[in-house]
């Protein structure tokens, strides 16, 4: 079984991205992928509840292939944000918590906390665009929350940096490591499966933001065991999410 | 057939990478079906171009018809465009030049010598914008190459190391400025990326390059494998270019 932990649907215009669900389904099927875990851009980084909304819609077309995550742009957003995650999660069924840091608006700080608490009490994984350094704040203090961290230090904000990235997973349980990211670093995955094991890795893609097939092949065409890419590329969530 | 414009060997003092020698280099082109790769020695970037280019020569020595040696070269321990002659001469078939790692600017009169002998012996030069995908490294500002390539019409010159949104654009816009240079696509990480540059700017302008050591080589394989082409731009992405480009049976 094949499940992408990070997608997107939507439009925007920073990334040049304008996506629904059923293009994401077709490409799915293409890749062999069977569920995508999918954030709404809208939901993302306008308007939380009218991105949530649609999202909504589109899980209801295709109930089978697509997971939804609920999204907030920021836990700046305070009670609000807090009320979203569980309007997400009751009403909808969404399984999973999307939020974004950014230099201008960091999530290590306090009131993130209850955020992570809500997903922490619903099982939410909580996919988080972030720094090693932000996640070791927030899992110092939220142990319980389901953190994974987008792209495995593979973005601009965090320098690249995967081998803190996994430095930080060791140290925290529930820590877990995305692997979607431009960066294809001979030796990443390698270290990450030496250090922490095949559980604590997840495959993503951040299509259509990126190519999926080479995300994709950063895997398959790693020198790990099978057993191992399995895990990576859908086994891992699979039981994260009971599915 | 695949030709990789952009391989090469070496220690890396970021991390410790799991294919360091030629030998690890051609076991990883063996295993993803990669015929021949441009290569040099990570030495001569980060060290000694002198002793870096003898380490790529003599790699390539031992495998002929697989390794095609790249010459760096810097203004550091009297590299000149006598240095790049000689270096010619010996048997490389190209040069890239790494100006963050060697602390000179692309403005330089040292950039223009190697370019001038470059477009005189029919080589390319390769300017990287970055060594490698990895957001660690800050990117040499696109525009720079640029006017360095409008500089010297009569040298090819291979653009490597952009990756999605502004920083193709900018080499979109290059590749249309300039004739006389082509784009190396390991880098190059948006959805169906290739495909959409080469609608832009012509197949026959996009090179196959895997960054290995440094990347994993799997990754630029499957990525031109799967783009929206058809077989005779694949075919030209993958080897018809850079054969040419090389004066290589491709």
């Amino acid at each position: 079984m094949v499940i992408d932990c990070h997608v997107h649907v939507g439009t925007g215009a920073f990334f040049h991205m304008d996506a629904d669900e059923d293009f994401l389904v077709r490409l799915a099927d293409q890749l062999g992928f069977d569920r995508v875990f999918v954030t709404e851009l809208d939901a993302l980084f306008y308007d939380m509840s009218e991105g949530n909304d649609t999202l909504a819609r589109r899980l209801r077309r295709h109930p089978d292939r697509l997971i939804g995550y609920c999204s907030v742009p920021t836990p700046r957003y305070g009670k609000r944000a807090v009320e979203e995650v569980r309007r997400c999660y009751e009403k909808y069924g969404m399984r999973g918590l999307k939020i974004y840091s950014h230099p201008e608006a960091t999530i290590a700080e306090e009131g993130t906390i209850p955020l992570l608490e809500v997903a922490a009490e619903f099982g939410m994984p909580i996919l988080a665009h972030t720094t090693p350094a932000e996640c070791d704040w927030l899992m110092e203090r939220v142990p319980a929350a389901r953190l994974l961290m987008a792209h495995m230090g593979g973005h601009p904000y965090a320098y690249g940096d995967w081998h803190r990235a996994v430095a930080v997973a060791k140290k925290h349980p529930n820590l877990l490591l995305d692997t979607a990211s431009s960066q294809i670093d001979n030796g990443m995955l390698e270290h990450a499966v030496e250090e922490l094991g095949p559980e604590k890795i997840l495959f993503g893609t951040d299509m259509p933001l990126l190519d999926p097939w080479t995300q994709l092949a950063k895997v398959t065409g790693a020198a790990i065991d099978e057993a191992a890419k399995a895990a990576i590329l859908g086994g891992n969530l699979a039981r994260l999410l009971g599915m | 057939m695949r030709i990789d414009i952009n391989a090469c060997f070496g220690h890396w003092q970021y991390w410790d990478l799991p294919d360091r020698s030629a030998d690890d280099l051609v076991a990883l082109m063996d295993r993803h079906g990669i015929d021949q790769a441009a290569v040099l020695s990570l030495r001569g970037m980060i060290l000694d171009w002198r002793k870096g280019n003898e380490e790529t020569l003599f790699a390539a020595g031992r495998y002929p018809g697989r390794l095609v040696p790249f010459a760096t070269i810097s203004p550091f321990l009297g590299g000149s465009g006598g240095e790049l002659e000689r270096a010619l001469d010996a048997g490389f078939r190209g040069v890239r030049l790494y100006p963050s790692f060697h602390s000179y600017r692309l403005d330089a009169e040292f950039v223009d010598e190697i370019c001038g002998v470059a477009g005189q012996r029919d080589v390319p030069v390769m300017i990287p914008t970055r060594p490698m995908m990895n957001w660690r490294f800050a990117a040499i500002p696109i525009d720079t190459i640029g006017v360095v390539i409008d500089r010297h019409p009569n040298t090819m010159f291979i653009l490597s190391g952009p990756n999605y949104l502004i920083e193709s654009q900018a080499v979109v816009r290059i590749l249309k400025r300039c004739p006389n240079a082509q784009y190396e696509i390991s880098c190059l990480q948006g959805f169906n990326a290739v495909a959409k540059m080469a609608g832009e700017v012509g197949c026959e302008r996009l090179l196959f390059g895997t960054g290995a050591v440094l990347n994993y080589p799997a990754c630029n394989v499957a990525k031109l494998d799967h783009a929206e082409l058809t077989d005779a731009q694949r075919a030209a992405i993958a080897s018809e270019n850079a054969a040419s480009l090389l004066g290589l049976e491709g």
